[in-house]
């Protein structure tokens, strides 16, 4: 098993986040705040815990994140009805233009995937990827229900 | 494909680099200096635009890291006979035990996806990352070529 497996991904991950990186300058944003756009609009309501989550960052640099997103007017903070501690996160209106241009952003990377290994590859290197993250955390699951 | 791949690639490479940072971090190395002990080690004599290239980091900052790393002991430079300009970088003899504990961490990560996926569907995915990477680079080359 010569072949170094996490540096495949690096490179693989690296490659397809450079052209993501371009487009989401264009809209004056880093790839954390355009990724953390697009996983609100995803989930509307969101909470910051949550959000963190999926960003894989801690809660202090995400808190720091959607202080300078709000500040930006592109996303607000509502308090949860169901616990008022938490927020809620949402995408404003002011940036819809700019969720629709990282939406295409992303359609784009994902074409740009299809041309270079043709649909059949691509969509089971998706599948394998998915595969794999799904696997790890059952599997962290299972560790962190015996412990 | 509804899917991100971007995103994939992206969350497989830090969970993968989780564990290898954890290992890293046991033995008192960043990410980036542990890959770059493991690319002395694969190409000797390596010179130092060779192991930033390796490493997708700018000269100044590899330079940087060299430095660090021969600080501790774990590299050492020498003149290539070639041409006395540039560096050759090799491991010391201190750097061995280390180099091998980053070579079983690289290796428990790669079972770490062989026991995720099994054996048949590792060895695809690691052939279309290469096919992936090869693609983009071929893609590169040409858009090079273009505006030359």
């Amino acid at each position: 098993m010569p072949q170094d497996l996490r540096l495949l991904l690096s490179r693989a991950a690296r490659s397809a986040t450079l052209y993501f990186k371009d487009r989401a300058a264009e809209q004056d944003l880093s790839v954390v705040q355009a990724q953390a756009l697009i996983e609100i609009d995803q989930e509307p309501g969101i909470s910051l815990g949550g959000l963190a989550a999926s960003l894989s960052k801690d809660l202090a640099s995400t808190s720091i994140l959607i202080d300078r997103m709000t500040t930006l007017g592109l996303v607000r903070r509502d308090t949860d009805p169901r616990d008022r501690r938490r927020n809620q996160l949402y995408v404003t209106q002011q940036a819809q233009p700019t969720v629709s241009h990282l939406k295409d952003a992303r359609e784009d990377i994902n074409h740009l995937v299809l041309d270079l290994l043709g649909a059949q590859q691509a969509t089971h290197l998706a599948t394998l990827l998915s595969n794999f993250l799904d696997a790890l955390a059952t599997s962290e699951a299972v560790a962190a229900k015996s412990n | 494909m509804a899917k991100d791949v971007r995103l994939l690639l992206s969350r497989a490479f830090r969970t993968a680099t989780r564990y290898f940072q954890d290992r890293a971090a046991e033995l008192d190395l960043s990410v980036v200096q542990a890959q770059a002990l493991l690319m002395v080690t694969a190409s000797p004599g390596i010179n130092v635009g060779g192991l930033a290239a390796a490493l997708s980091k700018d000269q100044a900052s590899t330079s940087i890291i060299v430095d660090r790393l021969m600080t501790l002991g774990l590299l050492r430079r020498e003149t290539d006979p070639a041409d006395r300009r540039r560096a050759q970088l090799y491991l010391t003899e201190q750097a061995h035990p280390i180099v091998e504990e980053l070579e079983s961490a690289r290796d428990d990560i790669n079972r770490l996806v062989y026991d995720a996926l099994g054996n048949d569907r590792s060895e695809t995915l690691q052939a279309l990352l290469k096919s992936f990477l090869d693609a983009v680079e071929g893609r590169e080359l040409e858009a090079v070529a273009e505006e030359a």
